[in-house]
C-alpha cells in the first residue's frame, strides 16, 4: 500500500523538482524578457540551447547606408558580447552551412483589411533545419523570434528611428542565448553578411 | 494593382514570347501583322484551319493564341486556349517538344491566375512549372554553354528554332530555371574546380551541408523577395528562388561536387544582393535585372 502511495507521488515530486529549477534559473536571471507574445517559455527544450554557428542576414529593407552601418555596428557589439564576429564577403559560405539563420527584418506593418498601421515592425528571429517527429518532415521554421514596434510608418526618412529596436531584439537575443546556454563553454560564431555602404 | 499587374505581365511574357520565337510554333507568317489583334485574328484561322487530329499543330496553335491573348490582357480566353493546348498535348507526339510546350502553358497559366487573383490555381500551376523545371534537364548541363549544345539537348530541329527563336538573353533566362544539373551522375560533366573561384570552402562537404547552404541562400533571397512591393514580382521572384532550392537540394542529395550543387543559387543571391545595394529594390522596373543577368 504504501509502494502504491510512493508510485503516485514520485511524479508530482520531480514535476516540482523540474519546476523549482526553472523558477529559480528564471529567478536569478531577471532581465530574460519572456512575453509569451514573443518568445515562448521554454521550461525544457529551449531551440537556442546547443547552436553554435548562425548566419546573420541584415534588414535588407533598410535603404539609407549610414543607417545600415549603424545597424552592423550594433551587431557586431551586441553579438561580439557573446561570441565571435566574422565579417563574411558573398563568397564565403561557410555561414550558411550552418543552417541557423539569425534573420533580422524591419518592415511596414499590415492592417486585416490590407491597409497598412502607421507603425513599423521590428523582427529578429532564429531559423534552423528540423525535422518533425510527427510526420518525419524536414523543415526549416522559425524556432524563436521576438518583435519590437516602431511608433512611426516606415519610411526612407524615419530608419533611423529603428536603431533602438534593433539594439533592444539584439540584447534581448544575447541574454536568452546565455540563459538557453548556461552549461555551455562554447562560444557562439556569428557569420555576418554585410552590405556596401 | 491591376495596371501594375498588367506592366509586369508584358513583363514577364516578353521573357518567353516574342513574335520571333511564335513563329516556330506553328510556323505562321506574321509579317503581315500590324497588331496584336491581327496576330490573334491569324492564330484563329489557323486553329480552324487545322485537321482536329494534328494534336501537335494544334497545341502549338492554341498555346501561341493564349499567349496572344495574354498580351491583351484577355486572361479568360487565354486560359480557355491554354486548357485546350493541355487536352492537345496529352496526344503529342514529339516528346522533346512537349517539354517546350508544357512549359508555355504552365507559364501563361501562372500570369493568368494571378492577375485574376485566384491564389489557389496560381500556385498550383506555379508548383507545376517548378516540377516541371526540376524534372527537365538533369541529365546534362545547359550552364554556361551555348546555343550548339541545346540543339544537341533537345534535337537538331527542335534545338535549333529554341535558340533561333529567344535572343541570347532570353535563352539564358529559360536556361536559368535548368541550369542546376546532377554533376554526380555523370563524371566527366564535373567542373573543374578552377571555374568555381568565387565560391570558397572546403573541398569536400557533406550533403547535408550542401543543403544548408542551398536553403539558408533562399531563406536570404526570400528577404529580398519580399520587398517587392508588387504582388507579380513577388510570386516571380520566389518562382525562381524556388526553383533553384529544389534543384540545388537534388544535386546535394545526388552527392554532386557541392561548390558546382551551390554556385547556380549562390551567384544568383549575390546579384540580388547587388542590385538591392546598388539602389535597383525588386520592383516592376527592375525585374529583369532580378531575372536576367
Amino acid at each position: 500500500m504504501k509502494c502504491l502511495g510512493l508510485i503516485f507521488l514520485m511524479p508530482i515530486v520531480l514535476f516540482s523538482a523540474v519546476v523549482d529549477t526553472n523558477i529559480q534559473r528564471l529567478k536569478r536571471s531577471p532581465e530574460i524578457y519572456l512575453n509569451p507574445q514573443d518568445v515562448p517559455l521554454f521550461y525544457t527544450g529551449n531551440p537556442l540551447d546547443g547552436l553554435d554557428v548562425f548566419s546573420v542576414i541584415p534588414p535588407y529593407s533598410i535603404q539609407s547606408s549610414e543607417v545600415n552601418k549603424s545597424i552592423e555596428q550594433m551587431i557586431v557589439k551586441e553579438l561580439g558580447s557573446i561570441g565571435s564576429i566574422i565579417k563574411a564577403g558573398s563568397e564565403n559560405l561557410a555561414g550558411f552551412g550552418s543552417g541557423n539563420l539569425m534573420n533580422i527584418q524591419i518592415g511596414k506593418v499590415s492592417k486585416w483589411d490590407g491597409g497598412e498601421l502607421p507603425i513599423t515592425r521590428v523582427t529578429l528571429s532564429i531559423e534552423t533545419a528540423v525535422t518533425i517527429c510527427k510526420t518525419s518532415n524536414s523543415s526549416n521554421p522559425r524556432v524563436w523570434s521576438i518583435n519590437d514596434f516602431v511608433d512611426s510608418a516606415f519610411e526612407v526618412e524615419s530608419e533611423k528611428e529603428t536603431l533602438g529596436a534593433v539594439q533592444k531584439l539584439l540584447r534581448e537575443f544575447t541574454r536568452n542565448y546565455k540563459f538557453a546556454n548556461q552549461s555551455r563553454s562554447q562560444k557562439p560564431t556569428f557569420y555576418i553578411y554585410t552590405q556596401k555602404d | 494593382m491591376y495596371k501594375n499587374c498588367l506592366q509586369v505581365l508584358l513583363l514577364l511574357v516578353s521573357i518567353l514570347v516574342s513574335t520571333e520565337n511564335r513563329c516556330y510554333a506553328a510556323e505562321l507568317k506574321y509579317d503581315s501583322c500590324n497588331s496584336i489583334e491581327d496576330v490573334i485574328a491569324l492564330e484563329s484561322r489557323a486553329i480552324f484551319d487545322t485537321n482536329f487530329s494534328d494534336h501537335d499543330e494544334l497545341a502549338q496553335l492554341y498555346v501561341s493564341r493564349g499567349e496572344s491573348f495574354l498580351l491583351t490582357s484577355l486572361y479568360e480566353n487565354a486560359l480557355e486556349d491554354f486548357h485546350e493546348a493541355k487536352y492537345h498535348l496529352g496526344y503529342y507526339s514529339q516528346e522533346n517538344d512537349a517539354a517546350i510546350v508544357s512549359f508555355r502553358i504552365l507559364f501563361g497559366e501562372v500570369v493568368c491566375f494571378d492577375n485574376l487573383h485566384l491564389v489557389e490555381e496560381t500556385e498550383v500551376a506555379l508548383k507545376e512549372l517548378q516540377q516541371l523545371s526540376a524534372s527537365v534537364g538533369c541529365d546534362d548541363c545547359l550552364d554556361q554553354q551555348p546555343c550548339p549544345d541545346t540543339v544537341a539537348r533537345f534535337g537538331p530541329n527542335i534545338g535549333a528554332e529554341f535558340c533561333k527563336g529567344f535572343s541570347s538573353k532570353r535563352l539564358q533566362n529559360i536556361q536559368e530555371l535548368n541550369k542546376l544539373c546532377n554533376y554526380g551522375a555523370r563524371s566527366d560533366s564535373r567542373p573543374q574546380e578552377g571555374s568555381y573561384d568565387d565560391i570558397l570552402g572546403p573541398e569536400v562537404a557533406s550533403p547535408k551541408w550542401c543543403e544548408e547552404i542551398i536553403v539558408g541562400l533562399g531563406r536570404s533571397m526570400d528577404a529580398i523577395a519580399c520587398l517587392a512591393p508588387n504582388h507579380v514580382v513577388k510570386v516571380a521572384l520566389i518562382g525562381v528562388i524556388e526553383t533553384l532550392v529544389a534543384r540545388g537540394v537534388k544535386c546535394c542529395q545526388a552527392g554532386g561536387f557541392w561548390k558546382a550543387c551551390v554556385a547556380p543559387i549562390a551567384r544568383k543571391w549575390k546579384e540580388w544582393k547587388d542590385n538591392k545595394e546598388n539602389h535597383f529594390p525588386p520592383t516592376e522596373e527592375n525585374l529583369l535585372k532580378y531575372l536576367n543577368e
